[in-house]
């Protein structure tokens, strides 16, 4: 197959060609690396890439397959991970001066996860500092551009994980979210971002944000992609104690399974308020899809939301602070300057301030247990606007940026599992992002109405890759 | 070497004194620090009037977290 023809298959396909021969994993990652070194310059999407390890990983993995061996369900797939993940014998920055120097001396769990599964590991993402923003402009490594317009943002924190992915230097990437750094990237990017359930996914071996939020997700063009790579990370790790010892299932399983009957709400007081007409727009018509796909829409209010972008600024500025309080107080020249100045601020929280958020995250957390007993899963925008222009960012769009997790932190807060689709263009050209709220460890109902809606629309063929 | 904030946490009077907010190295806060934790107090101080409501008496904190 041809290079152009390799970028174009889906994980799920590339997989399948790799089983029945037809294509070997050192082909396969000679098409990402060729495609990867005519873009990398103009997407900054990766801190470093790892060319002489994965061609010598993809050479093993073709031995392996020679030699009988049973494949794993990433077998030769390329894989890119973000920056705070943690590579044995690699180094893992954050994007950030604090760790320029920091070598792994085991794998992430989840890296390792990947390893055992067959991904070849191509390189560590760009990311906003230390994930504490959203716009993954580094001042250390610089900006990662969008690929769908050079001139805009990839948002954040795993904003270079979203444009390997969208700009096919990556055929799937693992993002961490604390406050939507999976799901934000993957809306302005078009592709699909899972954030699992709290606790879902093991932490071991990545650089916390905030503790109490932090989760690593899958990022990929497709759900079915993405229902493979979380089954892969998915599980309990002895290591991570806040990891949940629930059974993982196959998130493969439902995907047929159409949304026929199933009750999805649309919480009213989310919309119309803080984003740009054309993602209400998107995320409305996106309800009218699933209404002609047999699924009821059910206008829900909630009483406490109004105050949840405020919580959540207080919980990870407080935990942010905790974590970095050493390096900020010793070194803070280091701190790129909008991370030092959240992270200074974050000093200056009172106790009583972390407390009263982690009050209103029970109120929220109990409503969203009542009406879960009405309705399967929610319905609203990922983020507020499509992909900002980067050299807007701290000025004319600066007003909307500061409202970028208005709508992810809701997932935050409450752990619930939330996943981003692409869900229409806007006037420009621009992808639009709609988030899916399922509850507890059920992403597999996400995964099941993601897929349906994307037999109705989805971005594949328009993603830049396919340029 | 943590020393004593002087920051007005009153909504009705908000105000950060600049020139006493130090950092809990005892360095004087810069001025770009001094605004952000204004501008956080400024949004921050409603949220914890409302929270200080009675109606919230029997909530306890989200410690754990309940989901998992």
């Amino acid at each position: 197959m041809k290079h152009q023809e390799l970028l174009h298959l889906s994980l799920v396909q590339a997989r399948d060609e790799i089983e029945h021969l037809t294509v070997t994993p050192s082909e396969l990652l000679d098409a990402y690396l060729e495609r990867l070194h005519e873009k990398e310059p103009a997407y900054n999407a990766y801190v470093t890439v790892h060319e002489e390890a994965a061609r010598q990983a993809a050479e093993g993995l073709t031995a392996l397959q020679a030699a009988g061996l049973p494949l794993g369900p990433l077998h030769g797939i390329p894989i890119a991970l973000k920056d705070n993940i943690d590579l044995k014998g690699f180094r893992s920055t954050a994007s950030s001066k604090i760790r320029s120097n920091h070598v792994a001396s085991r794998d992430a769990t989840v890296a390792a996860r990947l390893k055992s599964a067959g991904a070849v590991i191509i390189g560590h993402t760009n990311m906003h500092e230390f994930a504490w923003g959203g716009t993954t402009d580094s001042p250390h490594f610089g900006a990662s551009h969008n690929p769908w317009d050079l001139e805009r943002y990839c948002a954040g924190s795993s904003g270079g994980s979203g444009a390997a992915v969208a700009g096919g230097t990556a055929l799937g990437a693992l993002g961490t979210d604390t406050g939507g750094s999976v799901r934000l990237p993957a809306a302005v990017n078009g592709i699909v971002g899972m954030r699992p359930t709290i606790g879902r996914v093991p932490n071991t071996g990545i650089i916390p944000c905030g503790w109490t939020m932090d989760t690593c997700g899958p990022m990929t063009r497709s759900v079915r992609d993405n229902a493979v790579m979380l089954g892969v990370i998915a599980g309990h790790d002895f290591k991570d104690p806040g990891c949940s010892e629930k059974c993982t299932c196959d998130y493969t399983a439902d995907l047929e399974l159409g949304v026929n009957h199933l009750r999805i709400g649309m919480i009213s007081q989310l919309m119309h308020r803080v984003s740009q007409p054309d993602v209400d727009a998107g995320v409305e018509e996106a309800a009218n899809v699933f209404r002609s796909l047999g699924a009821e829409i059910v206008a829900c209010r909630f009483d406490y939301l109004d105050d949840a972008m405020t919580a959540w600024l207080i919980l990870n500025s407080a935990e942010g602070s905790a974590y970095h309080q050493r390096d900020i107080r010793a070194r803070p020249e280091d701190y790129g300057g909008d991370v030092r100045t959240l992270l200074a601020a974050g000093e200056f929280l009172p106790a009583t301030f972390y407390l009263q958020a982690m009050r209103l995250r029970q109120c929220i957390i109990e409503e969203f247990r009542a009406k879960f007993r009405e309705v399967d899963a929610f319905l609203f925008p990922t983020i507020p606007c499509t992909a900002l222009k980067l050299s807007e960012l701290y000025g004319a769009s600066k007003s909307i940026r500061d409202m970028d997790a208005f709508f992810t932190c809701i997932a935050s807060l409450t752990g619930l599992p939330a996943l981003n689709i692409p869900c229409g263009l806007d006037h420009e050209g621009l992808p639009i992002g709609m988030q899916l709220l399922g509850r507890p460890f059920d992403e597999a109902t996400l995964y099941r109405i993601g897929a349906a809606f994307e037999t109705a629309f989805n971005l594949h063929e328009q993603l830049p890759v396919f340029r | 070497m943590q020393k004593e904030l002087s920051v007005t946490v009153s909504s009705e009077d908000l105000s950060v004194m600049g020139e006493k907010l130090l950092l809990p190295t005892g360095q004087v806060a810069e001025e770009d620090i001094r605004a952000k934790v204004e501008s956080w107090y400024q949004q921050m101080l409603p949220f914890i009037d409302r929270m200080s409501d009675h109606k919230f008496d029997d909530v306890a904190p989200a410690i754990v977290i309940s989901v998992r």
